[in-house]
């Protein structure tokens, strides 16, 4: 890499600044494909199916349960595999506005697909239909998969049209 | 192990891009054909753009942003595609003017219609297609196994032959009025350089007349205090003596650059797994911060404009903060910054779902740089000199594939 002997430091101001005569040869640009990450990313959010009292849906979402509800949809769909596969939580939304109880989880992407699977096919909840606090049923919806998060955080914009 | 088949997994991908910027970019014009700009200008439609940036440098440069950047506005319209075409409408902001517009719905199901440069695509199910009589061809849409196939129609509206009266431009009219009527939501921003995105003239009635929601973009300001900052200064590439050398230092980066990229979108969701604070337990999540051994705890602050945003705009930042994190006095005042966008009416297959780009500081690279080894210690204003007449390193990360649904 030569530089040059005389500085002439650059004025963005100045558009007619001449160009170095000797080459600043920086190195080429590498650019490469990444194909299959070790990770996909979800979001999901949890709903909640009536009878349900107002009490449990404004109730926050907290990690332990989110994981619970998880490892029972995996649990129900796979069995033992299903349980052993690794989920990480990278967030739980605060529980305002429209994103109430939404999480962002990973998952190992070979399993990705049989997660989905698992957690859009899973029914789960209180058992005792006549429990006092009416927790009624809960589900997943899958919101967004992909493998790499930057694609996903923002959403897709369909929002923005509805006034 | 499961057995599962995931097409859609299989066709996602991300391009990356490590490299130099040049060391001088002209702001009245911009590259246009070298990454970062070219990812940068092929999304034309971004509904988010986020920039990411230590607080320190926030703080110096915050003025400077507040004055000197362009202030978005956009305007959002229902309106029906023929409405697009009545004389005031078409001759302003199409003809004459330029204008960028793209309609709500969902590529793949819905028809999604996209005006830009003057060219109207028209994206369409068969039946439709057929009743419009135009001429289009076929496009993947990514449906079911045996959903039908879905069709494109683009229309230059600069063409001298689009003119009300022509025979080819009264097939278009009969079409929008009989086939494709119904009135839809539509964001509208004007690309003319004295507007702000949408014309302040009261009687400007080609566009008022359809009752828009002009909307301010305003950035969103977050503060993420003492989040654990990854080593970037290992992103670099470095002229390596023998070829395996090199190739092992390029798979080291492939996976730094998809660690740091994993990092940057855990900033921009508000994670709390990269707080320095986090204490979860490993049963709730594994995530570390890449290289947690060598992270820093650091102040960020992330802003984020969200609105249609044309990239002209996002280049027009680029160069603005290149320039105000360039190498100055001091080395605090030269600093990394995150850049990532989000693209609205992505393509059912294989869209373009956005990119995120990673300036790294200018000067630190200018201490690291092979200039000599002897001026190596003092990094005084010969560093300074030395940083600004090299490129800044980048790496830039582009986006294909990803289903979001919400």
């Amino acid at each position: 890499m030569s530089t040059t002997s005389q500085s002439h430091p650059a004025e963005p101001e100045s558009a007619k600044r001449k160009a170095p005569t000797e080459q600043t040869s920086s190195t080429p640009t590498l650019t490469f494909t990444t194909r299959n990450p070790l990770w996909t990313y979800l979001k999901l959010q949890l709903t909640h199916q009536p009878p349900v009292s107002q009490s449990t849906l404004t109730q926050p979402l907290d990690p332990l349960t989110a994981r619970t509800y998880l490892s029972a949809a995996l649990n129900q769909f796979l069995g033992l595999s299903g349980t052993a596969i690794s989920i990480d939580i990278l967030k739980i939304e605060p529980s305002t506005g429209t994103n109430a109880k939404t999480i962002w989880i990973r998952v190992p992407a070979p399993d990705a697909s049989a997660v989905v699977a698992a957690l859009s096919s899973w029914v789960g909840g209180s058992s005792s239909s006549g429990d006092a606090n009416g927790a009624g049923n809960v589900a997943w919806r899958v919101c967004a998969k992909g493998n790499f998060l930057q694609a996903l955080v923002n959403g897709s914009g369909a929002d923005m049209f509805v006034p | 192990m499961l057995e599962f088949n995931d097409d859609a997994s299989r066709r996602e991908k991300c391009f990356t891009s490590l490299g130099q910027l040049p060391p001088f970019i002209d702001p009245k014009q911009p590259p246009t054909r070298k990454v970062p700009f070219s990812a940068i200008l092929g999304h034309p439609f971004v509904h988010t753009v986020e920039l990411t940036l230590p607080k320190e440098a926030y703080t110096t440069i915050q003025a400077s942003l507040d004055s000197k950047l362009q202030k978005l506005r956009y305007a959002r319209v229902f309106m029906s595609l023929s409405s697009l075409l009545e004389t005031e409408f078409f001759s302003t902001y199409i003809k004459k003017g330029n204008i960028l517009m793209i309609s709500e719905g969902r590529s793949g199901s819905d028809s999604v219609f996209t005006l830009r440069d003057g060219i109207l695509k028209l994206e369409l199910s068969r039946e439709i297609f057929e009743r419009t009589g135009l001429t289009g061809k076929p496009i993947r849409s990514g449906g079911r196994k045996h959903a039908k196939e879905r069709y494109i129609i683009e229309l230059n509206l600069r063409l001298p032959s689009m003119l009300h009266g022509k025979k080819g431009f009264k097939r278009i009219e009969w079409a929008f009025q009989n086939v494709l009527t119904q009135s839809v939501a539509w964001l509208f921003f004007d690309l003319s350089s004295e507007t702000n995105g949408i014309a302040d003239a009261p009687d400007d009635l080609s566009l008022k007349g359809n009752h828009p929601q002009i909307l301010p973009c305003s950035p969103a300001i977050t503060e993420h205090p003492q989040i654990l900052v990854p080593p970037l200064d290992t992103l670099k590439l470095q002229d390596s003596s023998t070829a395996a050398a090199a190739a092992t230092h390029q798979a080291e980066l492939q996976n730094q650059c998809t660690e740091v990229s994993e990092w940057l979108a855990m900033v921009s969701l508000g994670s709390p797994r990269v707080a320095a604070a986090d204490d979860v337990d490993p049963y709730l999540s594994r995530y570390s911060v890449p290289d947690a051994d060598e992270a820093q705890p650091t102040d960020l602050v992330s802003l984020r404009w969200r609105g249609l945003i044309p990239s002209k705009w996002i280049v027009g930042l680029l160069v603005h903060l290149l320039r105000e994190t360039a190498a100055g006095g001091s080395a605090a005042a030269s600093a990394w910054f995150a850049i990532s966008a989000n693209a609205l009416g992505r393509e059912a297959v294989e869209a373009r779902d956005g990119y995120s780009l990673l300036v790294l500081p200018a000067l630190t690279m200018a201490a690291a740089a092979p200039s000599g080894p002897e001026d190596e210690e003092k990094v005084g204003k010969d560093a300074i000199a030395a940083a600004r007449r090299l490129g800044r390193h980048f790496v830039s990360w582009e986006f294909v594939g990803a289903s979001v649904l919400q």
